[in-house]
């Protein structure tokens, strides 16, 4: 995968915007159309068994040390 | 047929029951004062954690303890344990649209994910920024940082939080 990615820092910044729009716009298609579940209820789902909560769990703590803790990664 | 007094003290009964189910009985939950507090207490630390650098000690400190305590939290409300922990509503019906939309969510989060992976593979970190590089460039001003960590403390509280 590494290989397909873009060479340059600008393209690969243009498909970190396309990866979010994509997510914020899924977001704000599920608010308009009733029938599709928005991420909070893919978390509410995934909160109805211990696997799905200890993932909701680890993936909020690897956020923090991703974001804040870490200095690499 | 019932003396006033009675009547009285029922309906005391009845009014301090609707108030625990209002306000909820998990950790989290509690009287205006307490919840004042406690953001009161969030807001100071997360000031005081924006006043460390990014990715220094001091910071990955003040970052594990929201961890261990949200941990410590979940083996509390008994997460580890099979089965809801709480009272959810019923599961709507499945229909195609609601398989499509969670394949979409999957798809959606395996590419950020797999697209963050091969970042993270690649270097230099200049030409191939992850996810935590563009935090850090964004996160050098104090008040970002503070806005951030308060943003992710209340996810986890979100999280944790009795429905």
């Amino acid at each position: 995968v590494t290989e397909l990615l873009p060479e340059t820092r600008g393209a690969n910044l243009v498909v970190w915007a396309v990866v979010w729009g994509c997510l914020v716009g899924f977001q704000l298609l599920t608010s308009v159309v009733d029938r599709l579940p928005s991420i909070v209820a893919v978390v509410r789902f995934l909160r109805r068994w211990w696997l799905g909560r200890c993932v909701l769990l680890f993936g909020w703590a690897w956020l923090g040390v991703h974001l804040f803790a870490r200095t690499s990664f | 047929m019932p003396e006033p007094g009675n009547r009285n003290s029922t309906r005391a009964v009845t009014t301090a029951r609707m108030k625990v189910m209002r306000e909820g009985t998990g950790i989290l939950c509690g009287s205006t004062m307490w919840r004042g507090l406690l953001l009161l207490g969030l807001f100071l630390y997360c000031a005081i954690s924006a006043s460390f650098d990014a990715f220094t000690a001091p910071m990955r400190v003040a970052t594990s303890l929201p961890i261990a305590a949200a941990i410590a939290v979940a083996i509390r409300e008994g997460w580890h344990r099979r089965g809801p922990v709480d009272q959810e509503p019923p599961l709507p019906r499945v229909t195609p649209a609601t398989v499509v939309a969670t394949a979409a969510w999957v798809g959606l989060l395996t590419v950020t994910g797999v697209f963050q992976f091969a970042l993270y593979r690649s270097q230099p970190r200049e030409l191939y920024p992850t996810l935590s590089a563009l935090a850090g460039e964004a996160f050098g001003v104090a008040p970002v940082r503070a806005v951030a960590f308060a943003a992710w403390l209340a996810l986890g509280a979100y999280l944790l939080a009795r429905r």
